[in-house]
């Protein structure tokens, strides 16, 4: 794979799940390396069946899915074992217990670094002699975290990693594990994270798509996307003066104050604005989860 | 250890628990003599014909099935190995369980369940048995695979074997060479091309499987028959009417039963034409439909009870019925009603439809048929499978471990109800305990035959599982017991159960039969001290004489007891020369006398 070949590379991809049930709709995707990627999207989006379709859990009915340059199909070995996943619903072999689930799962992989599973299980306060029947819903996330981590693969599948975490695990999980994993081998270590609960992963996206409907309905950067959802609130001395807000994705009125949401064109409104000599003005970036849920907003209408 | 080992030793575990089972009943059949075990022992060779028909394809079900269960297959594939590696250390884990088991069976009888009589099998059991061994194996992961869980992977595996059964005789009849070599040979061969090609497919569907659901765990419903749906009409809950929702909810989950049910029905009618076809006699017949009946009965009556609470228990839906606003007595009534009704159905419907189209003809399997095709048998056998089933049910989570649980719990409720018979047979040679127990609480009056219990014994079970039933109840309330010590507790106190009832029930008719033997051994010895004095009998009429006017000498101590205030009277017996009828009337009022027999009545008006 070249330098610049996405790690991850779906193109058209549609998958539907018996008579007529589609969950994919030609969704394209390109992941490159290095990056931590979101898709979001609401429950039945198809974030789930798009992560399977990578492990070639699913058989893409239309289109092609490349990892790592290689299809995800034909090479389905070679893609695997450079990859860690964490299910959204995880479950083990209830009779095994923490340590010997670990040695199960590293008995498929050339590579396991025991000094990151000593470490993430002290961190995560799990006892390894626990028979794995016996662990919260939490504590199996957990340790299917550390098993997905342990491998050092180059890219790590996380569909919905948090569900069921606590708070402070959430956060432990989030800020040092993720970075710690993405820290070892900087620039090369790429993460695909499906997810609704945004806000948590919002400092770690580099980039993302927002799915509804087995569609694609927005992929940015971040930053980009930053930039061009703007939060615009204006206070008038007076009343709320006649303004085109054409270009406003949402507005709100309260007596003399103006709150706008606006995708991109923010510029051009904020000098219309400024020709009525407002009180007060200010703009602020929209965090991912207000641009995920206007995004489907503005899908809905 | 090696990473190769460490792979086995996970494909090893799953199957472990009915393996090792199904090994455990192989080696008491062997070791242990039949005189020891009684009853146990009809029970373990019917465990051992239900494992090799139904568990030697269980644990080759397992294997793939286990994945499914534990909801473990996306784990297992997203791992970056060959698939191709995957199947074989699945078949290289499986192969040499299933061959040992078969050994051993094999081992302890050919016959394997086979009517070898009517089919003049000989040695040739053994071998037919074999080859559906290799074919129900060589298809149970690509089974598995399309009912994506263990029980359905199981059902259609059985399935699968009855259609092929029925292929077999229709094929040697329309071949007309009817139990001749060539055609064994045949049968033989296109057994294992069959297997052949079942494997291939398994292993095409292995390759190419898609993990379309979630990891969720399902046994039967959630992946399942989707003909299921054309019927959905009559389980869709209507608004306003609480109670019959529950009742159709139960229903639907007795789905596989119904479904085991139709296909009883069908089969027997497929297998009764072969009446009219030349070299089928209507015994053999009648065989053939017997043990289908009572196989499927069998595994329908199980499933009724233990699909129950296991669907219930597997997909946590018991849990969310106990937030509903309507009571856990009406729900676990409600419940046991229509386990017990569909059981009954399961059982009662083949049965009277095979007593149509077969009549007389139609044969008692095993010593479990159908007497006089006795609805209340029927009704009895159904139940205390379906019942055991459900017990199990509320005691573990999951269909599987509840059904795998039944045959072994009643195994133990008998074992327990036997130990005890023993133990009071026993007693009967402890004749100074037990004396001591008959003189103090000796039965009389008594009149007619004291017996034992005979084989009403059998159903001394109902005791214990009337037992289990309030049991059950409780069980229904709590979360299911992951813990093997918990689920020892409640076993024991079932088996504990058997064993009181046991003795309670069968103390007082071993106290009685005692009482009845010292009466007699009294009056014999009455009777002999009077034939002792033959001139103290008047040659008309009779004489009242006490025990003083006789002075036996030797007279035992628990006769002393028991003729204590007895009055003799003693008269010629005129259709015997020189014949003597000593009676005795006890001071309870009964009267026992002695000539050429032995007679006890009570005093008229007593």
């Amino acid at each position: 794979m070249s330098s610049s070949e996405p790690v991850v590379n779906v193109e058209n991809l549609t998958y539907t799940y018996g008579r007529g049930a589609e969950a994919v709709h030609g969704l394209n995707l390109k992941v490159q390396p290095g990056r931590c990627y979101g898709l979001f999207g609401r429950n039945g989006a198809g974030k789930t069946t798009t992560i399977k379709c990578l492990l070639n859990l699913l058989r893409p009915q239309k289109g092609s899915v490349r990892v790592f340059g290689l299809d995800a199909v034909k090479d389905e070995t070679a893609v695997k074992s450079r990859l860690g996943y964490v299910p959204d619903q995880v479950a083990f072999y209830p009779w095994m217990s923490v340590q010997e689930t670990f040695d199960y799962l590293a008995s498929f992989r050339d590579h396991w670094n025991k000094e990151i599973e000593r470490g993430l299980l002290s961190r995560f306060q799990l006892d390894a002699s626990r028979k794995t029947a016996v662990l919260s819903k939490g504590q199996r996330t957990q340790v299917a975290l550390i098993a997905a981590i342990c491998p050092e693969p180059d890219l790590l599948l996380l569909d919905e990693p948090t569900s069921g975490l606590d708070p402070i695990v959430r956060r432990e999980f989030i800020e040092t594990v993720i970075g710690a994993y993405q820290d070892g081998n900087p620039g090369n270590r790429t993460i695909l994270v499906s997810t609704h609960l945004i806000t948590e992963f919002e400092g770690l996206i580099d980039e993302f798509t927002i799915m509804d409907g087995g569609r694609s309905v927005l992929t940015l950067e971040a930053d980009a996307a930053r930039d061009r959802y703007q939060k615009i609130r204006v206070r008038f001395t007076d009343a709320i003066p006649e303004l085109n807000l054409e270009a406003a994705l949402r507005v709100q009125r309260r007596g003399r104050e103006l709150e706008l949401v606006v995708n991109g064109g923010g510029p051009e409104l904020l000098a219309r604005i400024q020709q009525h000599d407002p009180e007060s003005l200010t703009t602020e970036a929209l965090t991912l989860e207000e641009i995920f849920v206007n995004a489907l907003k503005v899908q809905a209408v | 250890m090696s990473v190769s080992v460490v792979r086995l030793e996970k494909e090893v575990r799953p199957l472990m628990g009915v393996w090792a089972a199904l090994i455990l009943i192989g080696f008491v059949l062997i070791a242990i003599p039949k005189g020891v075990l009684g009853f146990s022992w009809d029970a373990l060779l019917l465990g051992r014909l239900a494992g090799f028909w139904i568990g030697l394809p269980l644990v080759a079900t397992l294997s793939m099935g286990h994945e499914f269960h534990y909801g473990t297959a996306p784990l297992l594939l997203a791992q970056p190995m060959d698939r191709r590696q995957i199947w074989r250390e699945k078949w290289i884990a499986l192969l040499p369980m299933v061959a040992f088991v078969a050994f051993l069976y094999l081992l302890t009888g050919r016959g394997l369940g086979f009517p070898v009589d009517a089919y003049h099998l000989d040695g040739k059991a053994g071998v037919l048995g074999v080859v559906w061994l290799i074919i129900a194996t060589a298809s149970a992961p690509f089974w598995t695979l399309v009912g994506r869980s263990v029980l359905n992977g199981l059902v259609l595996n059985l399935i699968q074997g009855f259609v092929l059964f029925q292929i077999w005789q229709w094929a040697e009849f329309a071949a007309g060479y009817l139990l001749r070599p060539e055609a064994f040979l045949v049968v033989i061969f296109a057994g294992i091309a069959y297997a052949s090609i079942m494997l291939w497919f398994g292993y095409r569907k292995f390759v190419r499987f898609e993990v379309d659901t979630g990891s969720m765990s399902a046994d039967v419903l959630i992946p399942g028959f989707k003909g299921a749906d054309r019927f959905s009409g009559i389980f869709l809950s209507r608004p306003n009417q609480p109670l019959l929702n529950l009742v159709r909810k139960e229903l639907r989950l007795l789905w596989v039963v119904w479904l085991l049910t139709a296909i009883s029905v069908v089969g027997v009618i497929c297998l009764a034409a072969l009446q009219f076809a030349p070299g089928y006699s209507l015994d053999r017949v009648g065989i053939l439909v017997a043990g289908f009946v009572a196989s499927i009965s069998l595994l329908s009556s199980i499933l009724a009870g233990s699909l129950s609470m296991g669907e219930e228990r597997s997909t946590t839906t018991r849990s969310w019925h106990q937030t509903l606003p309507i009571s856990a007595a009406r729900q676990w009534i409600v419940k046991l009603g229509v386990v017990l009704a569909g059981a009954f159905i399961a059982a009662a419907l083949p049965v009277a439809v095979a007593t149509l189209v077969i009549g007389k003809g139609l044969a008692v399997p095993y010593g479990l048929g159908f007497p006089n095709q006795n609805l209340l048998f029927i009704l009895l056998f159904s139940s205390i499978l379906s019942f055991t089933g459900f017990w199990c049910g509320c005691l573990v989570k999951g269909t599987i471990r509840a059904a795998l649980l039944t045959l072994p719990v009643l195994v133990l409720i008998f074992a327990g109800i036997r130990v005890i018979l023993n133990l009071i047979y026993v007693l009967h040679f402890m004749a100074n305990l037990l004396d001591s127990l008959v003189l103090r609480f000796h039965p009389f009056p008594f009149s007619g035959e004291p017996g034992y219990l005979g084989p009403a014994r059998n159903w001394l079970i109902a005791l214990p599982l009337h037992f289990a039933d309030f049991q059950s109840y409780r069980l229904f309330q709590t979360d299911a017991h992951e813990r093997l010590v918990h689920v020892l507790r409640s076993l024991f106190r079932v088996v504990g159960a058997a064993i009181v009832s046991a003795a309670v029930v069968t103390l007082p008719s071993a106290i009685q039969s005692r009482a009845a033997q010292l009466s007699f051994y009294g009056v014999m010895q009455v009777d002999e001290a009077v034939r002792r004095m033959p001139n103290l009998i008047p040659a008309e009429g009779g004489i009242q004489l006490t025990l003083q006017d006789l002075s036996i000498p030797d007279l035992s101590p628990s006769s002393r007891v028991i003729l204590r205030d007895a009055v003799v009277s003693v008269e010629r017996d005129r259709r015997v020369r020189r014949g003597v009828v000593t009676s005795v009337r006890f001071r309870n009022g009964l009267s026992c006398s002695f000539a050429r027999g032995w007679s006890c009545k009570p005093e008229p008006g007593k």
